[in-house]
């Protein structure tokens, strides 16, 4: 059955021009492209068609609630085709110069207005704002929560990174908090052995003991010895025996600046609530004050006849010398019978003489006599001035008497002490004009430490000297290695979890104003040059 | 693109290029994180770097196509551009991935890493079916046809079964066979012949038969049954789809004929099983070349919106 087929036979099988006939599978394939080629096209054409609106698309995610106005107009901190972060490799590459600043720093700035970090740093080591604030990461997102490696890039090095004759004399090398060995040195006033600068005495020892005593034995301190409207504050309650002995921890003088009011009840009787002012969060302790914290103990009494008289505090020796013939001036002349009888009783004066000369001779002199042993009292009595300000046999005293003060108190600070010269390096101003009696308020002037944050810890874990603190020069701030206890990385002692807390560098360091705590945002010295209306900060700044 | 033990030489350079960029590439990633609290992003440096050679690969893997519309070009053979378009593809995943610091970004660049991933995935699913249906096909459809040929020889089997069983039934040709067939005496049947492992479709012929008295219930068969199954397949919902029912219909058609009409049922069977075989290869070409429904269009939008990005990540910067 079979037969030898032909060529024109076996050619018919298949078409010649088969390469040619496309499939329902090539068909779709290729309309496919066309739509995902036109959808592709069309979207950036929609894109471009919607101005700054569209811009959202070419994002890298959102920005930061704070910035989030600008979430669809890149151009208000993006300069085209610059960087925006001088620590881009490609600075030289697209044309720009690593030691000049962007302009999209300007843009940043004009808004921010954000203080140098450092007096020494190199422009060219200077980051720019975009190379630390990384935006495009979340509304949620932090954009002054700062890795590490912003700090260390230079602070590993810190030679390379300062100007010419600059040195780095403390932290050259800097690369890590986590452990003592990666350079992070401890707190410079503990690094350098330095003493407190502040110029009045204070026993803590002494104080923290219950009854304030220190003999055992010798009488206790008790509430009956201070004033009653002062006895709550130092932990009296209603029922208790005025006998009992007063014991003092530290929140009786050591107060946060969020310390809960205690106005009188009257006091906002009939003011709305809405002008109250708003605590601050306590971060910080509030300064020691002697009307405060001390006077209950220690009034400055100075007549012996009457212990409830006091001078006020603060007053510069002329001035309490001023206070005290003031008051015995008036109290002589309210004594004295000449003085008060009336003016048409008085014998005619004879010329040239003034009969109430020598009452008014005898007055001064009963004056000066009480004024005097009232300045003694004061100022050499052990209850008074010098219960604080400063110590017997002190060598810097000229003449520790009635109208001389020592030096010491006067200036506040002793300027031969590496404290001062710390202090007026990281202060602006004349310590010795303007630090008086010179206690700090912040002791680390470079870092910070919120107290809050830690409210739930006892004091004594980390100011645990206090217990022993005998003299005013003990420096109570614990070692850095205690910070370390908690923040440093997790690590398990004996199978128990420790550490583990935050300890990167912005935990406890501002770049920007690091040197001027005390100015917080809202200071004048971050302030705008330009203030804008809010059509113009849609805009990017001309 | 088959991937086999005995082929691997071919593939091995590629293999290992690749792990060797890869592996070089880690580290240096890892490297440049060393110290920062987060991976590095596009802008750094090896992140740059990995988008440009990511980039670059995009490309040149978007270059076969193109590659295979001109075979005859001399710029290396399709097989090696196949195979570099196989690891070059699967190594720019981790570049890309490395690229983007582990961060989706914003709309453009979310919507180009799905594109692309999808784009990926499309491609290595390709690629698993062709490991094995080729195979499958060479098992199960001897009588393999070109793709784009189905229709074509679907319609020739069913003209020239048409003449076979007009002239054994003896009735006059129908309009649908006069320009396919010959006016011969001979048919081209076709069949499927085995020797050892080799199998496939050969050109068989039929000699034109006289014709058969009381065979009116084969034409009858033939036209309900067979010829709409013949020239439509699927689509004529035919019984025959089944071979077992096929088998027992064949059966049940030779005890309505005389013995000499039976060789003529007998062709007639193994062109529906020939035709049940090339519905089976349309079902397996579907398979073989559908990923490319999604595999090609997204790359064109890919690397439409790639050369946007580029353009958008420079501006800013």
């Amino acid at each position: 059955m079979a037969f030898q087929e032909s060529g024109k036979q076996r050619a018919t099988r298949i078409q010649l021009d088969y390469y040619k006939k496309s499939t329902y599978l090539d068909r779709t394939k290729s309309t496919l492209a066309l739509i995902c080629l036109l959808a592709a096209v069309g979207w950036m054409a929609l894109v471009y068609a919607q101005g700054e609106k569209g811009q959202s698309a070419f994002s890298r995610g959102q920005v930061t609630k704070f910035h989030a106005a600008w979430n669809n107009n890149c151009t208000v901190c993006h300069a085209d085709f610059e960087p925006i972060s001088k620590n881009s490799f490609s600075m030289k590459w697209m044309g720009h110069e690593a030691g000049k600043k962007l302009s999209g720093d300007a843009r940043c700035e004009s808004c921010h207005v954000a203080p140098v970090h450092h007096a020494n740093q190199k422009l060219e080591s200077t980051p720019s704002c975009g190379g630390c604030h990384r935006e495009h990461r979340g509304l949620d997102a932090s954009i002054v929560r700062l890795p590490d490696s912003d700090c260390i890039s230079c602070h590993t090095n810190m030679p390379a990174h300062l100007a010419t004759g600059a040195n780095a004399k403390y932290a050259p090398k800097i690369t890590s908090f986590a452990t003592a060995s990666q350079g992070h040195p401890d707190f410079r006033l503990l690094a350098e052995k330095m003493t407190d600068p502040g110029t009045v005495k204070f026993n803590h020892k002494l104080h923290l003991t219950p009854g304030v005593s220190r003999d055992p034995k010798g009488k206790p301190w008790t509430y009956s010895d201070i004033p009653e409207p002062e006895r709550e504050r130092f932990g009296y309650q209603k029922g208790m025996d005025l006998k009992t002995a007063i014991a003092l921890d530290c929140k009786a003088c050591h107060n946060l600046e969020s310390a809960d009011a205690k106005p009188s009840p009257d006091a906002f009787a009939n003011m709305p609530k809405s002008v109250h002012a708003e605590r601050s969060k306590g971060g910080v302790y509030q300064p020691i004050v002697y009307d405060v914290h001390c006077k209950a103990c220690h009034p400055l009494s100075f007549d012996d006849s009457n212990k409830g008289l006091s001078v006020p505090h603060r007053y510069q020796p002329e001035e309490i010398r001023a206070y005290l013939e003031g008051y015995y001036s008036k109290q002589l002349v309210l004594e004295t019978k000449e003085f008060s009888k009336p003016r048409d009783v008085l014998p005619v004066p004879i010329p040239g003489k003034n009969p109430l000369a020598p009452v008014v001779e005898s007055v001064k002199k009963q004056v000066d006599a009480k004024v005097s042993v009232a300045m003694n009292n004061l100022f050499l009595g052990k209850k008074t001035c010098g219960e604080c300000h400063y110590e017997k046999g002190d060598t810097k005293s000229t003449n520790p008497g009635f109208t001389q003060i020592p030096k010491l108190i006067q200036t506040g600070l002793d300027p031969d002490t590496k404290a001062f010269q710390w202090f007026k390096e990281s202060r602006t101003g004349d310590p010795a004009k303007h630090v008086w009696p010179s206690i700090p308020s912040l002791w680390m002037p470079h870092a910070k430490f919120d107290h809050s944050a830690h409210r739930f810890m006892d004091c004594a874990s980390c100011h645990g000297a206090a217990n022993n603190s005998i003299t005013k020069n003990d420096i109570l701030l614990p070692g850095i290695d205690n910070c370390r206890s908690c923040h440093a990385p997790a690590r398990f002692v004996a199978g128990v979890a420790q550490a583990g807390v935050n300890h990167d560098c912005v935990e406890c360091h501002n770049y920007h104003h690091g040197d001027q705590p005390f100015q917080g945002i809202g200071a004048a010295a971050w302030d705008p040059k330009i203030l804008r209306t809010i059509e113009q900060i849609q805009k990017p700044i001309p | 693109m088959l991937i086999r033990k005995s082929n691997f030489a071919e593939h091995y350079p590629w293999v290992l290029a690749s792990i060797v960029v890869l592996a070089l590439a880690v580290v240096w990633f890892v490297f440049a994180s060393v110290g920062h609290a987060e991976w590095p992003s596009g802008s750094s440096l090896p992140g740059f770097t990995f988008g440009i050679l990511g980039g670059l690969i995009c490309l040149f893997e978007f270059l076969i196509w193109p590659r295979k519309k001109l075979r005859s070009w001399r710029i290396g053979k399709v097989s090696t551009w196949m195979r570099a378009h196989i690891w070059l593809g699967l190594l720019a995943v981790p570049l890309l991935v490395l690229h983007t610091g582990f961060r989706w970004g914003g709309p453009l660049s979310t919507t180009l890493m799905i594109l692309f991933l999808v784009v990926i995935a499309s491609g290595v699913w390709g690629l698993v079916l062709q490991q094995f249906l080729p195979e499958k096909m060479l098992k199960e459809v001897p009588a393999e046809t070109i793709f784009s040929q189905i229709d074509y020889v679907s319609e020739l089997m069913a003209a020239e079964a048409s003449r076979l069983v007009r002239s054994v039934c003896n009735i006059s040709s129908g309009p649908d066979d006069s320009d396919k067939v010959s006016d011969d005496a001979h048919m081209v049947v076709g069949a499927v012949r085995t020797t050892g492992a080799i199998q496939g479709r050969v050109v068989v012929t039929s000699s034109l038969q006289e014709s058969v008295p009381d065979s009116r219930p084969l034409f009858d068969f033939f036209n309900e049954h067979i010829y709409g199954f013949l020239k439509n397949g699927q689509l004529a919902m035919s019984p025959l789809q089944n071979p077992v029912r096929a088998h027992s219909m064949f059966n049940s058609l030779r005890t309505k004929l005389p013995p000499r009409a039976h060789e003529v049922v007998t062709v007639l069977e193994d062109l529906c099983n020939q035709r049940r075989q090339i519905i089976t290869q349309a079902k397996i070409q579907f398979w073989l070349h559908s990923w490319l429904w999604v595999h090609l269009p997204l790359s064109v939008a890919l690397i439409v919106l790639m050369f946007v990005h580029v353009f958008v990540a420079m501006k800013y910067w």
